[in-house]
């Protein structure tokens, strides 16, 4: 497969699980908002790091460390959420995928 | 903190060959070539790379066209008198006779399978080049990158953070008239 379809398919696969985790686990009421949110957010976020880690080599755990703060300041900013709940959540959903980038990559 | 959270935070740290998020892991080919510039000091002389498919062969080098090299088997640069014959693959004693010269860059043979990178061209000007010396620096490095792979960055990037920025000016607005 070509880099593009591949990168199209590690982008969907990102949304596609972190978006209902953040939407899943932060408070029922704004389920709907954050689905929306989070799919921007990572939208945002994953293009920058990905190319900074296939164009410059950046370090990974830097990396994903600032894809974390990235996204919880948004999720803070896009729905009034505690500094905890955004920080937690942005964690937990990164760190699903990047456990499962993990498995991926071992198999 | 729960345990699954833990686990998972654990499991971090040995990710690293995975990169962020969920990236497919692996490397494919590239296409990483040597060009060498014109110069006084080649006229009267060929350049023969040596070896360049595997661990043999010979590849004699015209100034200004790309040619091959493998950092892997470890290809140099041997100084040929113009009239002499040039070996299909290079013997120890025809090595060992000639001036060489490593070459001052090393082979990017892969790239991770996203990388928009296609082709590299390294160019190398002759520093010194007589009967004793010959030595090469590199002057310039051209990376041919998939416009196409960058233009989808961009757009992605863009679309979600105009996304992000109208949602969060939305909760603002929403907030001030609550």
């Amino acid at each position: 497969m070509a880099p593009l379809g591949l990168y199209a398919l590690t982008l969907a696969s990102t949304v596609s699980i972190e978006a209902p985790i953040v939407a899943a686990f932060g408070p029922r009421r704004d389920a709907l908002a954050a689905l929306r949110v989070a799919v921007c957010v990572n939208l945002a976020s994953h293009p920058p790091a990905t190319a900074l880690a296939a164009l410059a080599g950046a370090d990974w755990l830097l990396l994903e460390l600032g894809v974390v703060a990235f996204e919880a300041l948004a999720l803070r900013e896009a729905l009034g959420w505690t500094a905890r709940r955004a920080w937690g959540l942005s964690l937990a959903a990164n760190s699903v995928t990047a456990a499962l980038a993990l498995l991926w990559h071992s198999v | 903190m729960p345990p699954l959270l833990a686990i998972l935070l654990a499991l971090l740290p040995l990710a690293a060959p995975a990169r962020a998020d969920i990236l497919l892991p692996g490397h494919r080919p590239v296409s990483h070539q040597l060009v060498i510039e014109a110069s006084e000091l080649w006229t009267g002389k060929r350049i023969v790379a040596f070896p360049v498919r595997g661990v043999g062969g010979t590849h004699v080098v015209e100034p200004g066209q790309p040619f091959g090299f493998s950092s892997k088997y470890g290809t140099r640069l041997y100084v040929a008198t113009g009239s002499e014959p040039v070996p299909d693959s290079a013997d120890a004693a025809w090595t060992a006779s000639h001036v060489a010269a490593a070459i001052p860059v090393s082979e990017v043979s892969s790239v991770p399978l996203i990388s928009p990178l296609e082709a590299i061209v390294t160019t190398l000007r002759i520093r010194a080049l007589d009967g004793a010396r010959f030595e090469l620096e590199v002057v310039d490095e051209s990376r041919r990158n998939d416009p196409r792979l960058i233009g989808l960055w961009w757009s992605v990037a863009l679309f979600g953070g105009f996304g992000m920025a109208w949602l969060i000016r939305r909760r603002r607005r929403a907030s001030r008239a609550g």
